[in-house]
Order: C-alpha cells, then structure tokens, then sequence
C-alpha cells in the first residue's frame, strides 16, 4: 500500500511538475482579442530568470495596438514610454525592497487597449524581462523572438472578429489557412461554409459527419468568402 | 392601519383577476397543435422554423448548429 501511494505521489508531482515547465514562459493570458473593440489584455510572466525574482517587466506596444493605459499590479509603480496619445512601451517596476529572495512568484501585468480591425492575425508583444537576485546580481530575460526567429518566443495575441452572441455572418477579408481553424474558431460553437462545416467540439464534429448533404470544412478559407459563425 | 390593510387586500384581489384578453390567449391544446395531415419534418434552420418542436438526438446537426437559409 505505502509503495502505492509513493508511486501515485511520484505520479502526481511528475504532472505538476510538467503543468510548471508547460505554463513557465510569458504569455498571453486573456485569450483571443476582438477586432477594433478596447479591451483589457493580461500577460502572464510564469518565472523570472534563473533563480532570480523579476524585477521589472518591459513591453512594448506593437503596431494594430492603441489607445494603451496600464494597470497597476503587484509591481505596484508603471511608467510610460512615449506620449499619452501615442505609447510605445509599459514598464513595470517592482521596488528592490520587495524582491524575493528566489524565483517562485507568478505575476500578471495588464494593459486595456485598443486593437486595431485585423481580425485572423496575430500581433506580437516584445517583452524584456529584468530580474535581481538577492546579492544585486541583476540578470534578463527577453522574449523577443518572432515566428521562424530563435530565441524565446514574444508572446502573441490572436485577433478574431468581433461578434455578438449566436449567428455571425462575416465575409473574409483575409485569407485563413485549414491549420488556423482551431486557433481563430476556438470558442465557436460551429463555422460554416457553404455546406462544409467545422467545430472546436469533438462531439459537434461527429455530427457534422452524420448529416446529410454536409461535409466537414477541412481546407483553406479564401478572401471574400462568406461564412457563418454561432457562438 | 385600516386603511393601509384595505389597500393591501384591493392590490392582492387586482392581481388575481384574470383579464379577459389573457383568458383568450391561452395556448390551444397539445393535440390541437399537431395536425394530422402536416407534412413530413425536413431538415432545417431553427431561425427558418421558430414554431417547430424540439426533435430528438439523430445523430445529425440540429438545427440550432445550421445557419439562417441553410439547405442541405
């Protein structure tokens, strides 16, 4: 018995340990963001460097991205590069009095912004990370690197059209590749085209191939095709 | 009091009262919803059929999931 539970102790720390190395990067973490609508986009900062707590945490302002206000966080102090109409970067800062003595807190700094009407695409956040460690030893961390760059991934964030809740009818005006589907239709409940038809939900796709007269949309979506969309 | 009393009573009494275009209203019965000689159910967009009744799982798409103007 007590090898059993050592094991299933051992079993369950393996995955906490996985879900730590899974989620320890920054990211993106309020989703998908609708197209030409202001809202609130939060960055999850998952470690700091090494063993050292985080700092300060610079991000900068891309384009498609406007109207930029910080809020504050645990950091507690946010500095603006640029001008009030025009900010091209956020700095948090944390001050040195509160920097922990290892690397084991997790935090979220958000900006409420604007994002510009480019639904099907994804904008790119440069993020420089600062840590210190106890000792003064300062050390960073960037996340800077751009699909089929190296480096350490710069976060993104996908933008979908905007919608209201059930049927939407959008004609595209931008191409979306059969791979995407998944990434920009990931809280839909169904997509159509014409006859073809796709969903996030397993079970929705299952039915999908048990209608009649319906065939499941697995190819990619052109400019100036129209489809429906329910969410 | 009294008089606070007499009104409580009144208000209660208005609320039961059923009008007379309420009673005309009401639904027709369950049997008299279903004609018999109606035609056989096809496939189709909920927002193209809003007084259908709800159908069993099939297996298929329901109509909920097929958008406005679908046919199959």
């Amino acid at each position: 018995m007590r090898s059993f539970l050592s094991r299933a102790a051992f079993a369950a720390a393996l995955v906490l340990v996985n879900a730590g190395v899974a989620s320890a990067h920054v990211s993106v973490l309020t989703g998908p963001a609708q197209a030409a609508k202001s809202q609130k986009i939060t960055f999850a900062i998952g470690h700091g460097c090494g063993t050292s707590d985080t700092l300060s945490v610079r991000i900068e302002i891309p384009t498609g991205i406007s109207s930029v206000r910080a809020l504050p966080s645990d950091f507690g102090r946010v500095s603006i590069e640029g001008t009030a109409t025009a900010v091209t970067a956020v700095v948090w800062t944390k001050p040195i009095s509160e920097i922990q003595d290892s690397d084991f807190s997790y935090y979220e700094l958000s900006i409420r912004a604007r994002v510009a009407d480019v639904p099907f695409s994804k904008i790119y956040f440069r993020i420089f990370q600062t840590c210190r460690a106890m000792d003064g030893t300062p050390s960073t961390h960037n996340w800077i690197a751009l699909p089929g760059e190296t480096g350490d991934p710069a976060p993104a964030v996908t933008v979908v059209p905007s919608r209201v809740a059930g049927w939407n009818k959008y004609t595209l005006t931008t191409p979306v590749v059969a791979a995407d589907l998944p990434t920009y239709f990931g809280d839909a409940h169904i997509v159509w085209r014409g006859a073809e038809a796709y969903s996030p939900n397993a079970n929705t796709m299952t039915l999908i191939g048990g209608t009649a007269g319906v065939s499941v949309l697995g190819t990619d979506l052109s400019a100036n095709q129209e489809i429906w969309v329910k969410y | 009091m009294f008089t606070l009393l007499v009104g409580l009573f009144a208000a209660c009494g208005d609320n039961h009262r059923p009008a007379a275009d309420e009673a005309d209203a009401a639904p027709p019965a369950i049997d008299a919803a279903l004609p018999t000689d109606a035609p056989p159910v096809t496939v189709g967009p909920c927002l193209d059929r809003p007084t259908d009744l709800p159908r069993p799982p099939s297996g298929a798409l329901p109509c909920e999931l097929l958008p406005p103007g679908f046919q199959p």
